[in-house]
C-alpha cells in the first residue's frame, strides 16, 4: 500500500492536501497488520468519539495508538527527572499499584480492572475509563462504591478522600 | 569586493568576537571573511555530534584549542532514549588527537565516552586544560585514573551529573606530587570515598583552585580540613553534610567558612543536618548562586538561610522550601535572576508540601531581575500565569512542570492557553518555554504567533491535533530544537513544514501519531535531513507504513546519515551501503 503524499516546501504551503482519509482505514487486512504489529486485541466495530472529533479521525486515533485503544495510561518516564533526582525520592520511583474493577453499565457481566494509583484526580479518571469503554467522558457518570457498600457519585469528596474510601468503580450513562 | 584591509587586521579583529553566532555570521559575508575565520576560529561548538563529522571539521578549522560535543537529544535525560542509541566520542578523539596536537580543551554532553577515549585523551595532548562532561556515560574510574596520571596541565575536571562506573576512589591519588595546576574539581557524581589525605595534599598544592565540589562520602567532620587548605575557593560543595552535633565541629566548621572571604556559590548539602546549616550564616551574604537541592529539611530550615542572602543570583531549592519559603526569597532576595524548584516527591500523587503557584508569584513580584524560571508544583492557574508574565517581562527561559498531565487550571478547570499564551506575549525575550498541564491547539496558536525569539521548546501531553504542531513550525522563526512526547500531532503539520526542519537543529517526536511512511517520505525527500526512527517494540524495518511510530528523531546534518546506530533505529529513506559525500 503506497501513501500518495506530495511534499510541499513553501513555508506557507496548504496541509489540507493531507487529509488523513488518504490512509485507508476502510482496509480490514490493514487493521489487522496494525493490531499484529502494536500487539492490540481488535476492537469491536463501533462508533468512537475522542474529543467530540469525527468518525474518520477518532477511529484512526485510536487504532493507532495503543494509549487510546482500552489499555490504561501510563505515566511512563514522567515527570521529567533526571536519574540523580530519582535516586533521591523518598517515596520511590514506581507508584504503588491499586487496582479496582470497574463495570460499565449496560456492558453485561463484563469487569475491567484500572490502577487508581496512576490518577490524580477525577478528570484523568473519568477521562481514561470513559475511553476503556468506547465512550465520550461527556456520556458518562462516574460513581463509586464506598467501604459501608453505599454507591456513591464521584467527585464531591477530595481526590485522597476518594481514595481511601474506594472499593469499585461503576460508569453510568449520563442522560441529563 | 576588493578589500584593501589586511588580512591580520581582519583576523585581529574578528579575534574580539567568541560567540559562535557571531563568528558563523562573519563567516558567511564572504570568502576572504570565511577564510580567515576558518584560519584563526580555535573555539568550536557543535551541537550535534551527528550533525557534521570528524573529518569536515578538522579540513575546515585547521588550528583548534577547545572543542564542545553535544550527543543525545535532552529527553535522554528522562530515559526516554534507548541505551545504545549513539552519541560516542571516541571516533572524534581519534581524529582530533591526530589532527589537534595542541588541544587544550574538550567539553562534552551526553555523549558516550569509554576508559579508552579518556586514555586517549590523556596521552595525545601534551598541553590539555579542561575536561568538562556533563551527563555523560560509558567510562570508569579507570579513565580519570588516567587523566589524573598524564595530563600535567590539567586545569579543569568538572564530572557533571555522569553515570560513571566506580571501580574505587583511587583514581584521585594518580595525580603527581608535581601536579599543581588544579583550578577546578568536580566530582560530586562519584559515588566511591577518596582517599582523603590524597584529596587533602592535592588541594592544599593547589594554590589556584576556585572550585571544589565534592562527592557525598566526604564527611561533613573533616570539611574544615579541607577548607583551612583552601580559603580562597569562589565555588564550594560540600558533601554529606550529616553528623551528631558536636559544637567544637560546629564551631571550626563556622571558623573556616567566615574565613573564605571569596566564596560565592555554594552546592552539596546531601542528608543535612539541619542544626549544621548555620555555619554558613556569615558568608550567606557573599552568595550569588545556591544549591540546596539535596537538602532534605524543612521550610524554616531552609528559609533562615535564604533571608540571610542578599546578593543571591541563583537559587535552586526542593519544594520543601514551601510557599512560605519563596515569600522570604521575594523579600531577601532583591537580586535573583534564576530560580530553580525540584519537587521531592516527584511520584507520589498527594503530599503535605505547600508549595503551590503562590510561590512562584511571590517571586516573580519581588524578584524584578528574574529571566530564569525552572518550576515543579502540583497546581497552577491562569491568572497565576498571567501575573508571572506581567512581573517577569524579561523572561528568557521558562519552564513549568505540572507533575499531573493534562491538569486543568485549578480553580477554573479550563485550559491552561491563556496562561501561556500571555507568557509568550508578555515575555518578548524568550528563548527557552517548556510547558505542561491541559493545553490545546489554542496555546500553539498564542506560541506561533507572538513567540518569535523561542529556540528551544518542550511539550508534553498537549495539544488536539496537527494544527497545534503546525502553528509552532510555521509560526516560531527562531525555534531550532523542538522536543514533543505524548501529544496527538502526526504526519500533516510535519510534512507540511518539512523545509522548517532543515532551518531547526533537531525535532524529537515520541508517542505521537507519525506514520512510519511519512518518516519514510521525509527521508527520502530530504538528504539534509537524517530522520532516525527508533523502536523498540517491533522489527523496526516490518512497521506498517500507515502504524505510528514509537519515536523519531530528525536533526539536519551535512554529514550523511551515521553507521553507528543500534538495530532498533532505522535512518529512513537513506541507503544504507550508499556513502554521502558531501563535502
Amino acid at each position: 500500500m503506497e501513501l500518495e503524499l506530495t511534499l510541499s516546501l513553501s513555508s506557507s504551503s496548504c496541509f489540507s492536501q493531507f487529509d488523513l482519509n488518504n490512509y485507508s482505514h476502510g482496509n480490514v487486512e490493514a487493521k489487522d497488520n496494525v493490531y499484529e504489529c502494536l500487539n492490540m486485541q481488535p476492537l469491536k466495530k463501533r462508533k468512537y468519539c475522542v474529543n467530540g472529533a469525527n468518525d474518520v479521525e477518532s477511529t484512526s486515533f485510536i487504532f493507532m495508538n495503543p494509549k487510546f485503544s482500552g489499555q490504561e495510561t501510563s505515566l511512563v518516564r514522567w515527570p521529567p527527572v533526571n536519574k540523580s533526582r530519582k535516586k533521591l525520592c523518598v517515596g520511590g520511583t514506581k507508584p504503588k499499584s491499586m487496582f479496582v474493577k470497574v463495570h460499565m453499565e449496560g456492558d453485561g457481566i463484563a469487569r475491567k480492572k484500572i490502577n487508581l494509583n496512576l490518577h490524580r484526580s477525577y478528570r484523568t479518571l473519568v477521562h481514561t475509563l470513559a475511553n476503556m469503554f468506547g465512550k465520550c467522558k461527556e456520556d458518562v457518570k462516574l460513581t463509586y462504591q464506598d467501604k459501608e457498600g453505599d454507591w456513591l457519585l464521584a467527585g464531591d469528596v477530595p481526590w485522597g478522600s476518594f481514595m481511601e474510601a474506594v472499593k469499585r468503580l461503576k460508569l453510568l450513562k449520563n442522560t441529563c | 569586493m576588493t578589500s584593501s584591509f589586511p588580512e591580520e587586521v581582519l583576523e585581529h579583529v574578528l579575534s574580539f568576537l567568541t560567540s559562535q553566532t557571531d563568528r558563523n555570521a562573519v563567516s558567511l559575508v564572504c570568502k576572504t571573511w570565511y577564510e580567515t575565520d576558518r584560519w584563526c576560529r580555535n573555539r568550536i561548538f557543535v551541537g550535534n555530534c551527528y550533525a557534521v563529522n570528524p573529518r569536515i571539521l578538522i579540513r575546515r578549522f585547521p588550528d583548534v584549542k577547545s572543542i564542545e560535543l553535544k550527543g543525545k537529544p535532552h529527553f535522554a535525560d528522562f530515559n526516554l532514549v534507548p541505551e545504545g542509541w549513539g552519541g560516542y566520542v571516541y571516533p572524534w578523539v581519534v581524529e582530533l588527537a591526530r589532527a589537534y596536537p595542541s588541544l587544550e580543551e574538550i567539553r562534552l554532553k551526553r555523549m558516550v565516552v569509554t576508559d579508552e577515549s579518556l586514555e586517549m585523551v590523556a596521552k595525545s595532548f601534551n598541553n590539555f586544560k579542561v575536561l568538562v562532561l556533563s551527563s555523560c556515560e560509558g567510562f570508569s574510574t579507570d579513565g580519570l585514573a588516567a587523566i589524573a596520571a598524564n595530563c600535567r596541565n590539567l586545569r579543569v575536571l568538572d564530572l557533571r551529573e555522569c553515570e560513571v562506573e566506580d571501580l574505587s576512589g583511587h583514581w584521585l591519588s594518580h595525580f603527581p606530587d608535581s601536579f599543581t595546576s588544579l583550578e577546578s574539581l568536580n566530582m560530586a557524581c562519584l559515588v566511591s570515598e577518596v582517599s582523603f589525605s590524597a584529596l587533602e595534599r592535592l588541594v592544599a598544592r593547589s594554590p589556584n583552585l576556585k572550585t571544589l565540589k565534592l562527592n557525598r562520602t566526604v564527611p561533613l567532620e573533616k570539611l574544615s580540613t579541607l577548607l583551612k587548605r583552601a580559603p580562597q575557593l569562589v565555588d564550594f560543595g560540600t558533601g554529606a553534610y550529616s553528623a551528631e552535633f558536636r559544637p567544637d565541629v560546629y564551631s571550626s566548621l563556622a571558623g573556616v567558612f567566615s574565613a573564605c572571604k571569596n566564596l560565592k556559590s555554594l552546592s552539596g548539602f546531601w542528608d543535612v543536618t539541619p542544626a549544621y546549616l548555620p555555619v554558613i550564616n556569615n558568608v550567606c551574604s557573599q552568595l550569588t548562586s545556591l544549591n540546596l537541592s539535596y537538602a532534605t529539611t524543612q521550610s524554616p530550615d531552609l528559609t533562615k538561610i535564604v533571608s540571610q542572602c542578599c546578593n543571591l543570583q541563583r537559587l535552586v531549592v526542593l519544594d520543601y522550601i514551601e510557599d512560605t519559603g519563596l515569600n522570604t526569597v521575594s523579600l531577601s532576595c532583591k537580586d535573583l535572576r534564576e530560580l530553580v524548584v525540584f519537587p521531592s516527591d516527584p511520584f507520589i500523587g498527594d503530599v503535605d508540601v505547600q508549595l503551590t503557584e503562590h510561590g512562584l508569584v511571590a517571586v516573580s513580584e519581588g524578584c524584578s531581575k528574574l529571566h530564569s524560571i525552572l518550576y515543579f508544583c502540583r497546581q497552577m492557574s491562569n491568572s497565576a500565569l498571567i501575573q508571572i508574565s506581567k512581573n517577569c517581562p524579561n523572561l528568557t527561559c521558562f519552564r513549568l512542570c505540572i507533575i499531573e498531565p493534562r491538569a486543568p487550571d485549578y480553580q477554573t478547570l479550563e485550559p491552561l492557553d491563556t496562561g501561556f499564551g500571555s507568557i509568550v506575549q508578555n515575555c518578548q525575550h524568550l528563548t527557552r518555554l517548556s510547558m505542561s498541564g491541559l493545553l490545546t491547539d489554542r496555546v500553539f496558536e498564542y506560541i506561533g504567533t507572538y513567540a518569535k525569539n523561542l529556540d528551544m521548546l518542550s511539550i508534553a501531553f498537549a495539544g488536539d491535533s496537527d494544527l497545534g504542531l503546525h502553528y509552532v513550525l510555521s509560526g516560531c522563526d527562531r525555534l531550532r530544537k523542538l522536543e514533543i512526547r505524548d501529544c496527538p500531532f502526526g504526519d500533516k503539520a510535519l510534512l507540511a513544514n518539512a523545509s522548517k526542519l532543515e532551518r531547526m537543529r533537531s525535532l524529537w517526536m515520541s508517542s505521537c501519531l507519525v506514520s512510519f511512511g511519512a518518516c519514510k517520505l521525509l527521508g527520502r525527500k530530504m538528504p539534509g535531513l537524517n530522520v532516525e526512527v527508533i523502536d523498540e517494540r517491533e522489527n523496526v524495518n516490518s512497521i506498517p507504513e500507515y502504524a505510528p511510530v514509537e519515536k523519531v528523531y530528525i536533526y539536519r546534518t551535512v554529514s550523511g546519515q551515521r553507521f553507528d546506530a543500534p538495530d532498533f533505529v532505522r535512518i529512513m529513506g537513506k541507503d544504507k551501503d550508499a556513502v554521502y559525500n558531501l563535502s
